[in-house]
C-alpha cells in the first residue's frame, strides 16, 4: 500500500482557510488531493455531495464508526458529525498524491497526533474575532441560533493555536495563499 | 523575514512595475515583495482611477506565478485616505515578526517632505530607492535609512497605457499577457 503525507487546514470557521485550500489544489494539482470528509449535517449553499463532502444519514455514520472505518470522527454539533474515512486517505494516496484536508480545529489535531511527522498542521488565523463574526454574519447560510452556535466554537478554537505546526496569518488573502505555497512546496519536497 | 512594501495605484500594473519587484525581491536583501494597492494616492487627482478592485486584480493576476511577489489589500481595510505611516504601523502591529522595508522611486524621495510624519517614516523604517528618470535627490540619498539601489531604470508609465489604450494603440509587452487579455474582457481604460 502507497503512503503519502497529509497537510492539514484547520481555522475557526470563517477564517477563509476553504479559499486557500482551494488556491492551494489549483497550483499543485498533480502533487495533492482534496479529503472529502464524510458529514451528517445538511447540504449549505451551493455544496455538492462527494465533491464537498460525503453527505450521509446519522445511522450509516455511525455504523461506519462501529466498523472502524473512521480515522477520526466527531460529534461537531449535536446530532451532527464530521468525520475523515480511511479509505478517502488511501484513495488519495494510491494516486501518488498528498492528502489535503480543510477539517475544524480539534479534528485536525487528531489527525496530527495519529500521523505525527508525516503531517503538516496549519492553523489559519484570523485577523480578529470581530472580522470572524463580520465574515460568519455575511454567509447569510446560517440560522442566527446556528450562528451564534458557531461564533461561540469560534472563540474556543482560536485557544487552540498554538498547538499546531504553523500559525499561518490571514489578514491578507493574497499574502496568506503565497505563504500556503511555500510551505507545503517545502513540505512535499522535504 | 524582511519585507519590501511597494506601494502604488497599479493603474494599471505594468511590466516596469514587475521589473522593479522582481529586483527587489531578488537582488537585494529582501526575502518578499508586497505590493500595496492604494485604493488613491493622496497627493494624486483620482478621476483617472478605475475601480480598486479591477486593479487589485490585475496585480494578482500578474504576480500569480511568482514565489516571493504578493498583492496586499491592506489599505482598503483602513480608514481612507490613508497614509504610508498609517499602514506601516498597522502592519507592524499584525506582523510583528516581519522587518518591512519601504520601496520607492527617487521622485517619491524628493517629494518624502511632503509625506505625513516622514520624520518618523525615516526614523524607523529602511527605505530602498529605486532610479527615475531625471530624479536625484541630495537630500536624502545619503540619509542612512535610504538604500539606493542598483534596480534598472524603468520608463514605462501607466499614464501612457492609459492613454495609449485609450487611443487603440497596441500595448503588448507593456503589460503581462493575462493583465492585457483581462483590460480587455472588461474594455478598461477605453
Amino acid at each position: 500500500m502507497k503512503q503519502g503525507k497529509l497537510i492539514i487546514f484547520s481555522a475557526p470557521s470563517g477564517a477563509g482557510k476553504t479559499t486557500i485550500v482551494h488556491h492551494l489544489l489549483n497550483k499543485f494539482p498533480d502533487k495533492i488531493s482534496f479529503s472529502i470528509s464524510a458529514t451528517t449535517r445538511q447540504l449549505r449553499g451551493d455544496e455538492v455531495n462527494n465533491r464537498d463532502y460525503y453527505f450521509i444519514s446519522n445511522e450509516e455514520f455511525l455504523h461506519r464508526v462501529a466498523k472502524h472505518e473512521f480515522v477520526e470522527f466527531e460529534e461537531v454539533y449535536t446530532g451532527t458529525f464530521y468525520g475523515t474515512l480511511k479509505s478517502e486517505i488511501q484513495r488519495i494516496w494510491d494516486e501518488d498524491k498528498h492528502v489535503i484536508f480543510d477539517i475544524d480545529v480539534e479534528g485536525g489535531l487528531r489527525l496530527k497526533k495519529k500521523f505525527g511527522d508525516d503531517a503538516l498542521a496549519i492553523f489559519v488565523q484570523p485577523p480578529s474575532l470581530e472580522v470572524l463574526v463580520e465574515r460568519l454574519t455575511g454567509r447569510g447560510t446560517d440560522s442566527a441560533e446556528k450562528l451564534a452556535e458557531r461564533i461561540k466554537k469560534a472563540e474556543k478554537e482560536l485557544d487552540y493555536a498554538s498547538k499546531f505546526d504553523v500559525i499561518l496569518k490571514n489578514y491578507d488573502l493574497d499574502i496568506a495563499c503565497k505563504e500556503a505555497e511555500e510551505l507545503i512546496f517545502n513540505f512535499i519536497n522535504g | 523575514m524582511k519585507i519590501g512594501l511597494f506601494f502604488g495605484s497599479y493603474n494599471p500594473i505594468h511590466t516596469g512595475h514587475l521589473i522593479i519587484a522582481n529586483y527587489m525581491a531578488n537582488h537585494t536583501p529582501l526575502d518578499k515583495v508586497w505590493l500595496v494597492v492604494s485604493p488613491h494616492n493622496p497627493l494624486k487627482d483620482k478621476k483617472d482611477l478605475i475601480q480598486v478592485y479591477d486593479r487589485l486584480e490585475m496585480a494578482k493576476i500578474a504576480t500569480d506565478k511568482s514565489q516571493n511577489i504578493s498583492v496586499s489589500d491592506i489599505e482598503l481595510k483602513l480608514p481612507q485616505p490613508s497614509y504610508t505611516i498609517d499602514t506601516l504601523t498597522h502592519l507592524k502591529d499584525i506582523y510583528p515578526e516581519h522587518d518591512f522595508v519601504l520601496i520607492m522611486g527617487a521622485d517619491n524621495l524628493k517629494s518624502l517632505k511632503k509625506w505625513k510624519n516622514y520624520e518618523l517614516i525615516l526614523r524607523d523604517y529602511h527605505i530602498y530607492v529605486y532610479p527615475r528618470p531625471g530624479y536625484i535627490d541630495e537630500e536624502f540619498s545619503h540619509h542612512p535609512s535610504v538604500t539606493i539601489t542598483q534596480t534598472p531604470l524603468m520608463e514605462i508609465s501607466s499614464t501612457f497605457i492609459r492613454k495609449a489604450i485609450k487611443e487603440h494603440k497596441n500595448v503588448q509587452y507593456f503589460l503581462s499577457e493575462e493583465v492585457l487579455e483581462f483590460i480587455d474582457s472588461k474594455s478598461l481604460y477605453k
